[in-house]
């Protein structure tokens, strides 16, 4: 008998286990969850998914949203069991709206909850609302994309290699920025635009931070200077240059990869930021005539070129410094080169920060084309 | 209404008991009644007497199993010689009466290659019945046995269930004596050692040990010998009660014996040093001592090139341990680990299960037995009814069952993609171990998710640990490791590496190439 007794104790222990089986058939996914300010509430949106069988597929939106309303986060969010008759799966949530009316109004109404609760992915990526609320942005529907949290997330991931202006921010990230002095969240903003007669999400400008609210946003040609000074490498985007040729005439150029190096000094007491860009490029399209890739030419483009990412890391710094918000991680790098310098200013870094000297180099080179040889030549 | 007095009831119980420990008789007529008493309603016995010699003719009692002889021999070589043969020599009789006649018709009338004299009544039933011919002679306390062994039995064709594509085809047949000379073919050497013994009381059963004198470890082939001459039983009808009244761990799925229906394979696994048994009237061979990994390794692998080779094997080896775990995985990730799998991926899944009114569990258990249902149907299916029922479990299974909403699409995918694969494992014991262990894995993995299937895995590597087969580690050579022999296991080392054989406790013999080493400088 007692030779038994522990496997027996072992089967026993099997039928004790306290996870519960939450089967597919009984349950819903969550793909996105939305928080907005509405009506002195706290509204939170969810959209999960309505499993149609394959071949119902494309007759109705495969994904209902909800939003319910209450005082805290939680108990907005509890309201959703009130209406929805099956568990929800929060595993393959990848997305996190916050509504501006929220996010300029005071971030630890929410904070706390999506730092610390377990269901909460922490690699979902954040987005912004801009002008509508995050129900509104929840309910629209992206092009080709049937669920549009899933839509909205692969746009910013899409438009990541093309074009290289907005910057993904996971949820951890944005944590990381909000608990950490001497640097701030930037996260992107989603809207709706009017395309054909339907309403679809288009990311607009980047949110900036400061303290516990959103201060301002960043344009585009300001988001991609953010994008430029970002430590490690980047890749994919273009822009655009006058031709060498001809002033009047443009010159599309594709980067392939560029690397920033950010540097603090100080001099004086007084805190200068150093920044040098290396990127590399490639020819992309000309919109006019003529030989423009001469061994001259590259060099006069590498120069505008150069010009071009300076002008809009310097856009990107002024905007920064007039909304008083890190973006770009300063006080970290001052932090760490000169603690003592940081522990001076760092109570009133944000006003600081806007004093902050910057000089941004920016070298530029053009290798290849990987176009046919010579340009286009009409009769 | 009560039976008719039988004349068997008459007889004491024990009288053929008694009768058949006895030796033979001298006089021709005692030893015919007592064998006509000892088979007794065996109508397919043949009493033949005759007289031999012309003079002072002698009785003879030829006696056989009609149906087991070869009627060619015992026509032209016993009876003609017997009966026409000795009249055209000079003096015919005379010799037979001055001599022993025995001696005389063993040396010089009955033209028969295997000749040799008994003396008892057991020895007289075991031979015939083993299709050999008695002749008795009048006046003489011992017998002669002429070998005339020949019935209707299947030629030697292609294995059903062991197919190779490259190699040898030959297969086993269930005649003994055609399965040794398959393998002493292919061994053409003295150390080749087929030793020979009977078990099972009624069958009578010849079951041959072959090993490779030099190679194989004296102490195995003496454990393995001991252990057989123990077993006592009525019956041997397959070598698969050999196996299992041999093995020293009985309760456990995990065979410690292979059995092969090729030569081919059977004599490479002499030649490392392993034991072979035949069992008359098996067409499987019994491999020991084998361990775990040997499942996957297809005789084919030697055969082919060694890098394609190899990679077969490693697909064998993924396929092998996705045939185990694949439900359970999938019924884990359902249920419990919906993270484990890409967005889209689930999404689909989820869409494909909604109306399924069963949790995934039993959803899997069901298909998972419909499928044995299936495989175990096809086996016995009669061949005109077998397309008919696979058309209806086709259609049933894969179509109506997902369309009536009880399963769902992507089960029926895993279910089928694990019933194929459990399939390819060259050993049809292998299978056998995948289709069982897989239901424990699937219960687990609906109780705990990942981490049963985990438990599972490991109790089953514990399991496995601990078992050994005639003292070889189950799972050797990746534990307790062997560096050398390891490279045959996942991959096929190719010829030109495989100086030494696989190391086994006690081998004599471990050079397998000389000058493999030398000659590839050249």
């Amino acid at each position: 008998m007692k030779r038994h007794l522990f496997p027996l104790c072992l089967i026993l222990l099997l039928l004790l286990a306290g996870c519960q089986s939450r089967e597919v058939n009984n349950t819903t996914s969550v793909l996105g969850l939305g928080v907005d300010w509405v009506d002195n509430q706290i509204e939170t949106s969810v959209q999960m998914t309505k499993p149609v069988p394959p071949e119902q597929a494309g007759q109705e939106t495969p994904f209902v949203t909800v939003s319910t309303r209450g005082a805290t986060l939680s108990e907005a969010a509890r309201q959703i069991f009130l209406s929805i008759p099956r568990q929800t799966i929060w595993a393959h949530s990848s997305t996190l709206f916050l509504g501006d009316k929220l996010v300029q109004r005071d971030l630890s109404l929410i904070m706390d909850l999506l730092a610390r609760n377990v269901e909460v992915r922490k690699s979902s990526l954040v987005f912004i609302t801009q002008g509508f609320s995050t129900g509104e942005i929840m309910q629209s529907q992206t092009p080709l994309e049937p669920y549009s949290c899933l839509g909205i997330r692969d746009l910013l991931q899409a438009q990541e290699k093309q074009l290289g202006i907005f910057v993904p921010v996971k949820l951890g990230e944005f944590i990381y920025r909000l608990s950490t002095p001497g640097i701030d969240p930037l996260v992107p903003q989603v809207t709706l635009e009017k395309q054909g007669n339907k309403m679809t999400p288009t990311l607009k400008g980047t949110a900036a931070f400061r303290g516990q609210k959103m201060v301002g946003s960043l344009n585009e040609d300001e988001t991609r200077g953010y994008r430029w000074m970002q430590a490690g490498t980047i890749e994919g985007g273009m822009f655009i240059i006058p031709s060498p040729i001809d002033p009047q005439k443009k010159v599309t150029l594709e980067l392939i990869r560029s690397r920033s190096k950010t540097k603090a000094t100080v001099v004086d007491q007084k805190i200068k930021m150093q920044i040098e860009i290396r990127a590399e490029g490639n020819f992309y399209e000309q919109n006019s005539t003529g030989a423009v890739l001469t061994p001259e030419n590259i060099k006069i483009m590498e120069e505008l070129a150069s010009r071009e990412i300076s002008r809009q890391c310097n856009a990107s710094i002024a905007q920064a410094q007039s909304l008083g918000s890190d973006i770009f991680g300063w006080g970290r790098q001052v932090e760490a080169a000169f603690p003592k310098t940081w522990m001076q200013v760092a109570s009133r870094w944000n006003e600081v920060f806007s004093e902050v000297e910057a000089d941004v180099q920016v070298k530029f080179s053009i290798r290849r084309t990987y176009l046919t040889d010579s340009s286009f030549v009409f009769r | 209404m009560r039976y008719l007095p039988n004349k068997k009831d008459n007889l004491p119980a024990n009288n053929t008991e008694e009768i058949i420990s006895q030796p033979l008789e001298a006089d021709i007529e005692a030893n015919r009644s007592k064998l006509e008493a000892l088979l007794e309603y065996c109508s397919d016995v043949v009493f033949r007497e005759f007289v031999i010699g012309g003079q002072s003719p002698i009785r003879c009692l030829l006696l056989y199993f009609d149906g087991l002889v070869q009627r060619k021999i015992l026509d032209d070589n016993i009876i003609k010689s017997l009966l026409l043969d000795i009249r055209m020599t000079n003096d015919p009789g005379r010799e037979l009466n001055q001599a022993d006649p025995l001696t005389a018709v063993e040396q010089k009338i009955i033209n028969v290659a295997e000749l040799k004299r008994i003396s008892t009544f057991h020895e007289v039933i075991r031979y015939i019945s083993s299709g050999d011919t008695v002749l008795l002679i009048d006046g003489c306390n011992q017998a002669l046995v002429a070998g005339t062994r020949g019935w209707d039995s299947r030629n030697v064709v292609t294995p059903e269930n062991e197919l190779v594509i490259y190699g040898p085809k030959e297969g086993f047949i269930e005649n003994l004596r055609s399965n040794t000379a398959l393998i002493r073919r292919r061994l053409k050497s003295s150390n080749f050692k087929i030793e020979s013994m009977v078990i099972g009381k009624i069958t009578q059963t010849d079951v041959v040990l072959c090993y490779i004198d030099n190679i194989a470890p004296p102490q195995l082939v003496d454990e393995v010998r001991k252990r057989l001459q123990m077993i006592d039983i009525d019956a041997v009808l397959d070598s698969n009660y050999i196996q299992e009244l041999i093995m020293e761990h009985k309760s456990t799925i995990f065979s410690q014996a292979e059995q092969t229906e090729k030569p081919d394979r059977a004599a490479a696994h002499l030649l490392e040093g392993r034991i072979c048994i035949l069992v008359d009237g098996s067409p499987m061979a019994l491999v020991l001592p084998v361990s775990f990994p040997r499942y996957w390794i297809s005789p084919e692998d030697y055969y082919i090139h060694y890098i394609p080779a190899s990679l077969f094997r490693m697909g064998r080896f993924l396929v092998f341990l996705m045939a185990l775990t694949l439900p359970a995985l999938y019924v884990a990730v359902i249920s419990y680990h919906q993270e484990m799998v890409p967005t889209a991926l689930y999404l689909t899944i989820a869409a494909s299960r909604q109306g399924v009114p069963f949790p995934s569990f039993i959803e899997a258990l069901l298909l998972e037995l419909t499928f044995e249902m299936l495989r175990e149907a096809g086996l016995r299916l009669p061949r005109a009814v077998g397309p008919a029922v696979s058309i209806v479990g086709a259609l049933i299974i894969g179509d109506a069952a997902v369309r009536a909403g009880l399963v769902s699409t992507p089960m029926v995918v895993v279910v089928a993609f694990t019933g194929i694969a459990s399939f390819v494992t060259p050993s049809y014991n292998a299978g056998i171990i995948i289709r069982t262990a897989r239901f424990a894995f699937l219960a687990a993995a609906a109780l705990l998710g990942f981490l049963g299937i985990m438990i599972v895995f490991i109790l089953m590597l514990i399991r496995m640990v601990s078992l050994s087969s005639f003292g070889m580690p189950y799972l050797s050579p990746i534990a307790p490791l062997n560096t050398r022999d390891i490279t045959d296991v996942l991959v096929r080392r190719p010829w030109f590496k495989m100086r030494e054989r696989p190391y086994q406790e006690g081998m004599k013999n471990q050079v397998r190439q000389n000058t493999a080493g030398k000659e590839q400088g050249n």
